[in-house]
């Protein structure tokens, strides 16, 4: 091995031009588990929680979590009055609608950022591990090339004439830092987990699935079955294994795409912890090969064409039956 | 410019203009170094404490916490809770009237309530009663007796609550089915707080009506 043989291998992997449809479509779903944050678990309650009188004071959190020392927080550029914190949200919310639908996608991912690292820093004790991922990828999301493909920006673009010049590929390595990103995630949580007995005598999943606040749904056919609890114990730590290393190699990387997204789902169905599950899950889109993507997606138009073109026949048919009947009539 | 890369031919916050195609030697160069030096000092924040650790991070600790880039992904691990808990707080009036608030209790609320609440459950449940985030406990107090103010019978006092159980231990020949989890049966009482004036709502404060008077 050499060392232009090294950098030439670095450079494929951070700069080689890729096509933008799998950044473009984690865009949206992005967006969507904002949202989600911003319209159920936050609305109605944004001031009770970030608020003048909410119940976790800012003069406390800047004792007992920033240490006293300075923290961004854009929240603090306003007065400290409900409605300040009512616009707040409601410029969180179109930022966050703004970044679904691709308008302004790099801008109004750089402001759901902001907006998110001023909320953990006014409180940061009501969140779980996935917004806290959605806060530490949302400034790479806002670096790439988000925007190019089923954006508004893109339609826009287009109507000016401009879309001849969006390359069709383009440098990824915003795109490769989030996968980056979600590697180390699992990387930590896998050194973690075999760092303690209950993941490596199997017992993990037994105690998990009987933390009773955290049940989303029965299912004693799992939780029940010692046999299984254990495979799924084991399967676990294979798996997150797997994620951070053999992820990267392609010819492995769908059979780990499909063992983690079956890992959380079984999670999401038996625990309840909204957003944590599916910004993982969503963030599996970023491995996909946009050509892959694009053959789906141009297969899954034709499935649909071919519906509707039934449709349409099947209505002529029935429409001319009508015709003739009344004429008969 | 939105997308700027869309509208404009050129992308500011990516920072790569349109047609280079990622072939500019200096950016990539430039961005080759960024990008060592952040997941350089990602992965020792990621990494396990040690003394090395701390002197490396100890430069950049300052600009990585302001700007939220310290990580944590210890997701149920290394050690997953083997008790089930949850609080409750009792506030007692000038009458005598004592009530309690249950804090949002997941297994009590439906499948909606628990998606919605799940804030509430990691604050109150999950933080709220544990010796770490003891600091918070006045505020907790406060917000209590200003959600249950009443002017004609004033909170006196609040104590939170925390009901316990252990998750029985399972071997290869038994373990306890999760529809026979064991209630909550021990309890604690963590935080006992006697409000005084000036924890009542402003506008309503003895000595404020004085002022305005």
């Amino acid at each position: 091995m050499t060392l232009s043989a090294i950098w030439r291998a670095w450079r494929n992997f951070w700069f080689e031009p890729s096509g933008t449809s799998s950044i473009g479509l984690y865009r949206i779903l992005f967006g969507l588990l904002v949202l989600q944050v911003g319209l159920i678990h936050l609305s109605g309650h944004f001031e009770e929680w970030y608020g003048p009188d909410s119940m976790v004071t800012l003069p406390t959190v800047v004792n007992h979590f920033w240490f006293n020392e300075p923290r961004f927080d854009l929240f603090l550029l306003f007065p400290q009055t409900n409605p300040s914190f009512t616009f707040l949200y409601v410029v969180f919310i179109v930022a966050a609608a703004c970044l679904c639908l691709g308008l302004f996608s790099n801008y109004s991912a750089l402001a759901v950022w902001l907006i998110l690292l001023s909320m953990h820093h006014q409180n940061p004790y009501n969140i779980n591990g996935g917004d806290a991922f959605l806060r530490a990828v949302a400034p790479l999301l806002a670096l790439s090339h988000c925007g190019d493909r089923f954006s508004l920006d893109a339609l826009i673009a287009k109507k000016m004439g401009r879309s001849a010049s969006i390359p069709s590929q383009r440098n990824p390595w915003a795109q490769r830092m989030i996968q980056v990103q979600l590697a180390l995630v699992y990387w930590q949580t896998f050194c973690c987990k075999i760092s303690g007995e209950q993941w490596l005598d199997g017992t993990a999943i037994y105690y998990a699935t009987r933390l009773d606040d955290m049940i989303r749904f029965p299912a004693p056919f799992i939780t029940d079955n010692w046999l299984l609890l254990k495979a799924l114990d084991y399967f676990t730590l294979m798996i997150e294994f797997l994620a951070w290393n053999a992820i990267f190699i392609k010819e492995c990387r769908y059979y780990i795409l499909a063992g983690l997204l079956f890992l959380h789902l079984g999670i999401d169905y038996l625990i309840n912890l909204p957003v944590f599950e599916w910004a993982f899950i969503f963030t599996l889109v970023t491995f996909i090969e946009p050509t892959d993507l694009d053959s789906l997606i141009l297969h899954l138009l034709k499935k649909v064409r071919c519906v509707r073109k039934r449709y349409e026949t099947t209505e002529t048919i029935g429409a001319s039956a009508d015709s003739s009947l009344s004429c008969l009539e | 410019m939105g997308n700027f890369s869309a509208w404009s031919g050129r992308s500011i916050l990516s920072g790569w203009p349109i047609g280079n195609q990622g072939r500019g030697l200096p950016l990539e160069a430039a961005l080759s170094v960024a990008i060592t030096v952040y997941l350089f000092f990602t992965v020792t924040w990621l990494s396990p404490e040690s003394p090395t650790r701390t002197r490396i991070l100890e430069p950049i600790k300052q600009f990585w916490l302001f700007w939220g880039l310290d990580q944590n992904w210890r997701l149920f691990s290394p050690v997953i809770k083997d008790i089930n808990f949850h609080t409750m707080a009792v506030m007692t009036f000038e009458d005598g009237y004592r009530m309690s608030w249950e804090l949002p209790r997941m297994k009590r609320l439906n499948f909606v309530e628990r998606f919605r609440d799940e804030k509430y459950r990691k604050w109150c449940v999950d933080s709220l009663p544990w010796p770490d985030y003891k600091e918070f406990w006045p505020d907790f107090a406060r917000y209590a007796g200003r959600k249950f103010y009443n002017k004609d019978n004033k909170p006196v006092s609040i104590s939170l609550q925390l009901f316990w159980i252990e998750i029985p231990k399972p071997d290869d020949k038994s373990f306890v089915p999760v529809a026979s989890l064991p209630e909550h049966t021990k309890m604690n009482t963590v935080l006992y707080y006697r409000y005084r004036s000036e924890d009542l709502p402003p506008d309503l404060h003895p000595d404020l009506k004085e002022d305005r008077r």
